[in-house]
């Protein structure tokens, strides 16, 4: 044993709360060395003036003390429950069993709102893009672009600045004449649904505008792509919001 | 009531009681406590009010406080009468309730100065030590003997609050290292080096008052 794991048993050695063996071997190290049998003195003469300041200075209570006291216990204080006693009785679980209950069920019931809502709608991924247009596209490139907010974010006068303008190329906008209800939900109202490129061009109001139409109409296509007869032939669908199915909205 | 003590004003009767639950043990009379008997409580305050107040008054530098706080002590005893549960010592579960809530008032105390650390209770005593009274001018040949009173509670005051808790239960309050590490929930080998630590910081900081009888 050295002196450093000697000082650590000082005290137990002092109060007798040594092993046998842990005794033995202190009590051999102390034989052997001056200053540590020198520290244990002085530690139990430190030990004995603590003890007897606090033996002469002992502190009272107050004389009234215990009537104080009786009166609070009496005034009901004493059984008036802390804030942690409160919760503690509030949530047992005899009370937490009907609250837990109908948290579980109503997880369950969103759980399973969530479930249905992705089985029922369409996998985008599955269906045929437009023809003539590869994946690397910048426009098919972000396809997650909601439509109906990026066709909102679209302003009808000044240039957009917006993370769906940095995806399609420089577009006048400007030029663009749009309608767009208090959703901003652009509307290119009551036209034929044009099915190859030459009409596609020709339905738009403006050639400018034609990339973001197209990108629009794209995704649109996308939904309802399983409808097309022909998938292989370019088609546009006019993005509108009157349409049965609200897709547009969803995206 | 009994019968004969029809004739005898209250307060004798309840001192009568008092003295019949003198050789009960505590935790006997706690029993009777828990079954509703105001003489058992009232004996149980008599039995501890002191060790309590000195034991809260060790851990903050005011005594109005630590009265209230000793008075808290016993409000939950009565509350929680019925919870507690023989098998236990009555002194370690008291001192447990006394110990959380002086823990409580350190920890507002020093949250009240913005910070977290339970150590800046030093700063919060103001290094001034624990207050030890003494009202009473001293005689000459007292004035060495108040002095060291005064250096010895200096020190223990200095101490950091988790040395100076294992140290006050164990020197002042006599508890046995289990009872120590029951009450401040800290295994036996924490309890062993705190109160270690602790008497080497006191006794580097007394080593001047140490006379050679002492040693």
């Amino acid at each position: 044993m050295n002196c450093r794991s000697a000082e650590s048993l000082f005290s137990a050695f002092l109060d007798d709360e040594l092993t046998q063996a842990e005794r033995r071997h202190f009590e051999s190290h102390l034989l052997g060395c001056r200053r540590c049998s020198q520290s244990v003195r002085e530690l139990k003469g430190a030990m004995a003036l603590v003890s007897e300041a606090v033996t002469a200075s002992a502190i009272e209570t107050s004389p009234h003390f215990e009537d104080d006291l009786m009166d609070r216990i009496r005034s009901g204080e004493a059984m008036r429950p802390t804030v942690v006693e409160w919760l503690q009785r509030f949530l047992v679980p005899e009370r937490l069993g009907p609250a837990f209950l109908v948290g579980a069920s109503a997880c369950a019931v969103f759980v399973a709102a969530v479930l249905f809502q992705g089985a029922m709608r369409p996998d985008v991924t599955k269906t045929p893009v437009m023809a003539g247009r590869s994946t690397s596209d910048p426009v098919t490139a972000s396809p997650t672009v909601p439509v109906s907010s990026a066709v909102a974010e679209l302003p009808a006068v000044a240039p957009p600045a917006t993370t769906i303008a940095s995806a399609v190329p420089t577009v006048n906008r400007t030029s663009a004449p749009r309608q767009s209800d208090a959703n901003g939900i652009v509307e290119i109202a009551d036209r034929a649904i044009p099915t190859n490129r030459a009409e596609l061009d020709s339905a738009l109001p403006n050639p400018d505008a034609q990339f973001v139409d197209e990108y629009v109409t794209d995704h649109f296509f996308l939904q309802r792509g399983g409808v097309v007869s022909d998938p292989q032939q370019s088609s546009l669908v006019p993005v509108t919001d009157k349409g049965s199915d609200g897709v547009y909205i969803e995206f | 009531m009994n019968p004969e003590d029809d004739d005898v004003p209250l307060e004798l009767v309840r001192l009568k009681r008092l003295d019949s639950l003198a050789e009960l043990s505590d935790e006997d009379i706690m029993e009777r406590c828990a079954t509703g008997s105001e003489i058992a409580f009232r004996a149980l305050v008599k039995r501890y009010r002191s060790r309590i107040m000195n034991l809260v008054s060790r851990f903050i530098n005011d005594r109005d406080r630590a009265e209230e706080i000793s008075q808290e002590v016993f409000l939950r005893v009565f509350r929680n009468r019925e919870r507690y549960r023989k098998s236990g010592k009555f002194s370690t579960w008291i001192f447990t309730i006394a110990v959380n809530l002086t823990k409580n008032e350190i920890r507002s105390r020093v949250r009240h100065k913005g910070t977290f650390s339970l150590d800046a209770l030093e700063e919060e005593t103001g290094g001034q030590g624990l207050p030890f009274p003494d009202t009473n001018p001293l005689p000459d040949e007292d004035l060495g003997r108040g002095e060291i009173r005064e250096k010895v509670a200096e020190a223990l005051g200095k101490l950091p609050p988790r040395y100076r808790e294992a140290v006050v239960l164990r020197d002042v309050e006599g508890m046995s290292y289990e009872e120590v590490g029951q009450i401040l929930g800290i295994p036996g080998g924490t309890v062993r080096s705190r109160i270690n630590r602790a008497r080497l910081m006191l006794k580097e900081r007394l080593k001047p008052f140490l006379t050679l009888e002492d040693v």
